[in-house]
């Protein structure tokens, strides 16, 4: 079984002032702590748990500039036999130029795989297109969302996926295939300082990223950063809870909620 | 320039009113590109569906019926959508950025080899460029993309981001049926078996939510809440800390890790306003928050706030609620 991650490093927009710069031309991360993507963490733990569980290893893969290998040796640490960095230090904005790299990338290295698993989305742009792209490039079928595997056999996983309003669905799909890793899969092992240390010593290989970048027919432009309205912040109904409570139902009244 | 499309999801036949929500936004679109708004839509029985989205404003809908469409899976039904944009080439393509349109659309953008918006909260023309907004970085900025050399344009749009349109029963339109037909043996997944959860709560449809966080402190507090919640129609959310602590389950989580919502109504109790959780609610058209923390940065968000213990407006509000309501 041999599983290929994809994890993403992610700055990581806390509290933390971010600013838009060059008259909406770019936005200023360079001050932001960066960090594993959240989804790809799960990702990574469920490919190591299912490689444990029924043999074959991890080979994690990184798109991304230079400091991306932080992420590559926190996958080893975590039990990923290998980790591969393609470098391309402008940043890819469009999870369309990002699948097609990938999928570049594959074919020309003639990387084998039972299956590719990927976060849901990335945490910094949300876009959550990257595993269906890849897939469909691939030719291969994807199942999003996936919040438990069920069984592994030769020929197909049975995983169970989310879906809206409280509804999950259990989907058999053959291999190889594209799994997108929900959060709260699993319980992302903890890794430590030491981990992470020895981890530095399993060679990673570096790739230059410009030469994937072929057949790549159209990408996202980015036009303008911009904040969004300004909200004045609350207007505060009366302290008197009474008071506050009778000014709600009014509010209430107002959105319709009642006649 | 030429016609705008609306991919009308459904789960194995049942629509809600939302799944028709983007042909009032596609409409609009269509007249300023000089086009149609088109739906369409893949399943086995569809034929209420097929007219219900005249009735939402449809001017033509392109429909595949067959029965391995019965059911949603992305590989099959982007081949069945691929045949149709290949065949009648629109010009723009819009899914809601649910789990059902965020999967078709990948694939369909990857078969195609186009780039997607995925997500946009804004859809506009300017110099008769399509230019979309999207949220970044938890809903703190905005940043708005075009993706003019893709042919067609795939948007993904947030649900409720647009007005519905009026339902005028009875319109009618022009029907394009296709056979477009994937042997069951071409279909590399196969759907074992639905599972509800015991939990079954649909916040990205919900009008009005109640949502508690760490201030609720116990799992005796979101009983209040649901009060609270099925009085005025509404759906009980949480913060994560609520979820992570145990006292509700995860079916409820609004944010950056759960649902991101647009209801009319955001009623937040004792949340704080972390970025994470502002990131799946600060679109909510009004948000009332009641936190004891004055300082609590959900405040800065909120259009209403009440500084005060929920434990004490709550059951307040529950009770002249009732009173109002002659209950």
């Amino acid at each position: 079984m041999n599983i290929v991650v994809f994890t993403k490093r992610v700055a990581a927009a806390q509290e933390e002032e971010l600013k838009i710069v060059r008259d909406g031309e770019d936005l200023d991360i360079s001050k932001l702590p960066f960090k594993v993507n959240d989804w790809d963490n799960y990702a990574v733990e469920e490919a190591v748990k299912t490689v444990e569980k029924f043999g074959g290893q991890v080979t994690a893969i990184s798109l991304g500039d230079k400091e991306s290998d932080e992420v590559l040796r926190r996958s080893i640490a975590m039990g990923a036999k290998e980790g591969l960095l393609i470098r391309k230090d402008d940043p890819i904005f469009d999870p369309a130029v990002r699948a097609n790299v990938a999928f570049n990338f594959i074919k020309k290295h003639n990387i084998v795989f039972d299956a590719i698993f990927t976060g849901v989305q990335a945490e910094d742009d949300q876009f959550g297109v990257f595993g269906g792209y890849l897939a469909a490039l691939l030719k291969i079928p994807f199942a999003s969302m996936v919040i438990g595997i069920d069984e592994w056999k030769t020929d197909h996983v049975v995983v169970k996926r989310e879906l809206e309003g409280g509804m999950s669905e259990r989907v058999r799909i053959g291999i190889p295939c594209v799994l997108s890793i929900q959060t709260g899969i699993n319980e992302p092992r903890y890794v430590s300082i030491m981990g992470i240390r020895k981890a530095s010593q399993v060679e990673r290989k570096v790739f230059d990223g410009s030469e994937y970048m072929e057949n790549i027919r159209s990408s996202i432009e980015l036009l303008r950063w911009s904040y969004p309205p300004k909200k004045e912040g609350a207007k505060l109904l009366s302290a008197d809870i009474d008071s506050a409570c009778r000014e709600l139902l009014e509010i209430l009244k107002e959105k319709g909620v009642y006649q | 320039m030429g016609d705008v499309w609306v991919y009308i999801e459904h789960r194995e036949g049942i629509t809600s009113p939302l799944s028709f929500e983007l042909l009032g936004i596609g409409k609009k679109l269509a007249q300023e590109r000089g086009g149609k708004v088109c739906a369409f839509v893949i399943g086995e029985n569809i034929d209420s569906i097929v007219k219900d989205a005249f009735a939402y404003g449809a001017e033509k809908v392109y429909s595949v019926t067959d029965p391995t469409f019965k059911t949603f899976r992305s590989d099959l039904f982007s081949k069945a959508a691929c045949g149709l944009v290949e065949k009648y080439g629109p010009d723009v393509i819009l899914f809601r950025s649910t789990t059902q349109g965020t999967d078709l659309s990948s694939s369909m953008a990857g078969k195609l080899n186009v780039g997607l918006c995925a997500d946009a909260i804004n859809i506009y023309h300017e110099n008769n460029v399509l230019k979309m907004v999207r949220a970044a970085f938890g809903g703190r900025f905005n940043v708005t993309v075009a993706n003019e050399r893709a042919v067609p344009k795939l948007v993904t749009v947030r649900p409720k981001a647009f007005e519905m349109p009026e339902k005028k029963e009875g319109q009618e339109g022009e029907l394009v049926k296709e056979t477009i037909s994937v042997p069951e043996s071409d279909a590399l997944t196969k759907i074992l078996d639905f599972v509800k959860s015991a939990v079954t709560v649909n916040l990205v449809e919900a009008d009005i939510i109640v949502s508690g966080g760490r201030g609720v402190g116990k799992p005796e507090g979101f009983a209040l809440l649901k009060e609270l919640a099925d009085l005025v129609g509404g759906a009980v959310g949480a913060s994560r800390a609520a979820v992570d602590s145990g006292w509700i389950p995860y079916e409820h989580q609004v944010g950056q890790t759960g649902k991101t919502v647009k209801p009319k109504l955001y009623i937040a109790c004792g949340i704080s306003g972390a970025i994470q959780h502002l990131a799946g609610m600060r679109t909510s058209d009004c948000i009332v928050a009641i936190n004891k923390d004055p300082d609590a940065p959900i405040f800065k968000i909120a259009t209403f706030g009440i500084v005060g213990d929920l434990y004490q407006v709550i059951p307040k509000l529950i009770e002249k609620f009732k009173a109002k309501l002659g209950k």
